[in-house]
């Protein structure tokens, strides 16, 4: 614990990189402007609340910086979830990278029009582009709703179907139990991996994180990564089909409706 | 959760026990395991800015301090100094880790989290990993390449070949034996390998340009080669065509600048910023995907990298750039005629083949970059 030390000279002396996590954070996660600015401040007051309670906590077992980072970020996700509910970009915005993960807020989670968006995107000096090239962009990424309910009337909800048929229930029901089967399976072939290539697995596979941002959770060499993951992939399927569950059967449970593109 | 357990956990500075366990926990906790991996991105992304940063002085670490596995935590505080010192360990300070192993810890180990006040124990026992359908969904379909929407575009990341630096280690040997004899060779035109002439390109072979000579200067920036200044430049020149290339130009120029004053300094912190920021930059990638194939693919020719061409990469870019509705009829042709010749399945090639397929792919890029 610090408490023996002033941790108001800590926080000052780490003021400035604070401020570039907070910046950090803010940029990724497409907040910028007077919200990026309330971010900053409400990171500074988080940090000085209760005499520094978060900085005199510190024992010294991490690097500092490190610390006040994940303070920083931290932070930042709650107060994110607690204004406007768990928001990601989605993968097709990963994908096509910043410009389009802030479109993609600014448009579907802030609820701006594209000329609005794309002005203040222009303002921001985040991207020169025009609003025919921005609307471009928007339109290779799929469409998705506020994360806030909006509210509809009475009348609305009583024109809604019922949401089950008994005959579709029977269907749910079966493809419930392969479905089931499946994640059985991917829950074993998971279970044998280390926690190391679990972590490997979530991020990369599962959530589409680039292998830079892998690596430096788990301070691996990115290289090695490139040859690691397939290497990880390829162990998945082969467990997954010792334990019964085709690639075949993955498809029916998961691909009802679309198309087939195996290799 | 314990904050500063995950900090200490994103140093690098638990045990191997210590680091599973708390993995475990992470991984169980979908709220717990964002933040995480959100740390770990704003780190690196620092970490890469601050690297690519100009040192203040002659020799000086680019943030100013001694990396952090090398300070004993407790040390400043205990002669009442401040913990200013301990600081981010930048990547190009630490030796590769061997794959799987736990970074080096500090040279005195710290006492037990748990003799200490206020400090969360770790549990013990294991806790019963939650799983969303969503996760086990993007995984069992990345394994068997489902055909959905959303899950196609998995598989996309999963082939996509927009980055040089992964084209370069697809390369037997990555860029370890540097560039190719012959690499910067002349292709159809005198602006190849040199100044560009300053003609405004159509947006496609602009992008495979662009593609191209992001892996030469990856393959050139490697083995310290002095055609970097000359290939950074002829980068920016083309950036300069590109709506979104300035952010992406600027490092470019930075590696310029390095590379001018020093033949010897290392600008491959510099080129993972501009790659990342041309990746961002681009909106339309299949056009320098190609670009960074053909020309990875012309080294691994010279190289008679066989497993370059059987890569599932290789493939899945064969078969995207077959379907560019934009492509004109030379490049369709040339594109034909390389994937005839490519080593395929068991198939081995002689050194004459070899030479052709290395001729043919530059009758590609020839095509389909207007060199």
């Amino acid at each position: 614990m610090l408490d023996r030390l002033d941790p108001e000279a800590i926080f000052l002396e780490h003021l400035a990189w604070i401020e570039e996590v907070a910046a950090m954070v803010c940029r990724r996660n497409s907040v910028w402007g007077d919200d990026a600015d309330d971010f900053l401040s409400s990171a500074r007051s988080k940090l000085m609340e209760n005499d520094y309670a978060a900085i005199r906590k510190f024992r010294g077992e991490a690097v500092m910086k490190t610390y006040l980072a994940r303070v920083v970020v931290l932070h930042f996700m709650e107060r994110a979830r607690e204004r406007t509910g768990r928001w990601r970009p989605s993968a097709a915005a990963e994908a096509h990278g910043q410009l389009a993960k802030d479109l993609e807020a600014m448009v579907y989670r802030d609820g701006c029009r594209l000329a609005e968006a794309g002005e203040r995107l222009r303002t921001a000096g985040r991207t020169t582009a025009t609003d025919a090239e921005l609307a471009r962009l928007l339109a290779l990424l799929p469409v998705r709703h506020p994360m806030r309910p909006a509210e509809a009337g009475a009348e609305t909800l009583e024109q809604l179907p019922g949401s089950r048929q008994a005959d579709h229930a029977v269907e749910e029901d079966e493809e419930d139990a392969a479905r089931a089967r499946v994640l059985a399976a991917l829950n074993e072939a998971l279970d044998q991996l280390s926690p190391e290539d679990q972590m490997l697995v979530r991020m990369h596979l599962a959530d589409g994180r680039t292998v830079a941002d892998a690596a430096r959770a788990l301070r691996l060499d990115q290289k090695s990564l490139y040859r690691r993951l397939p290497r990880l992939k390829s162990m998945l399927r082969e467990r997954m089909e010792h334990a019964g569950v085709t690639a075949a059967e993955v498809r029916e449970t998961l691909g009802r409706g679309g198309t087939d593109a195996d290799e | 959760m314990d904050d500063e357990r995950v900090a200490a956990l994103h140093d690098g500075r638990l045990d191997a026990h210590e680091r599973d366990e708390l993995l475990s926990r992470v991984l169980s906790d979908d709220e717990e395991y964002d933040i995480f991996a959100e740390t770990a991105a704003v780190l690196r992304e620092i970490e890469e800015a601050h690297a690519s940063s100009p040192p203040s002085s002659a020799g000086a670490d680019p943030m100013g301090v001694e990396p952090a596995a090398d300070v004993a935590p407790h040390a400043n505080i205990a002669r009442g100094g401040h913990a200013s010192d301990d600081v981010i360990p930048l990547a190009t300070h630490r030796p590769p880790t061997p794959e799987g192993a736990a970074e080096p810890r500090p040279a005195e180990p710290e006492p037990h989290a748990g003799s200490r006040d206020g400090v969360i124990s770790l549990d013990s026992r294991r806790r019963a990993p939650r799983r969303p359908w969503a996760m086990y969904g993007s995984i069992a379909a990345g394994l068997v390449g489902l055909g959905l929407a959303a899950t196609l575009l998995t598989r996309a990341r999963d082939t996509r070949l927009d980055d040089p630096a992964m084209a370069v280690a697809m390369l037997e040997d990555g860029a370890a034996r540097g560039p190719a004899a012959g690499w910067n060779e002349v292709v159809g035109s005198s602006t190849r390998g040199g100044e560009a002439n300053g003609k405004q390109l159509d947006p496609e072979p602009l992008n495979v340009q662009l593609g191209a000579y992001m892996v030469d200067i990856e393959l050139a920036a490697a083995s310290h080669d002095t055609s970097v200044v000359r290939l950074s430049r002829t980068i920016i020149h083309l950036l300069g065509q590109v709506t979104l290339g300035d952010s992406a130009a600027k490092f470019y120029g930075k590696v310029d600048s390095a590379a001018a004053a020093n033949p010897r300094a290392d600008v491959r912190p510099l080129l993972a910023q501009g790659r990342e920021a041309v990746r961002s930059g681009v909106i339309v990638p299949e056009w320098l995907e190609l670009g960074i194939w053909a020309e990875a693919a012309r080294t691994a020719a010279a190289r008679h990298d066989a497993g370059f061409f059987r890569s599932r990469r290789t493939r899945a870019l064969l078969d995207r750039a077959s379907t560019l509705p934009e492509m004109d009829g030379d490049t369709r042709a040339a594109l034909k005629a390389v994937r005839a010749a490519i080593p395929v399945g068991g198939r081995s090639l002689d050194a004459k083949q070899w030479d052709e397929l290395r001729r043919d792919i530059a009758g590609l890029l020839g095509a389909a970059g207007k060199f």
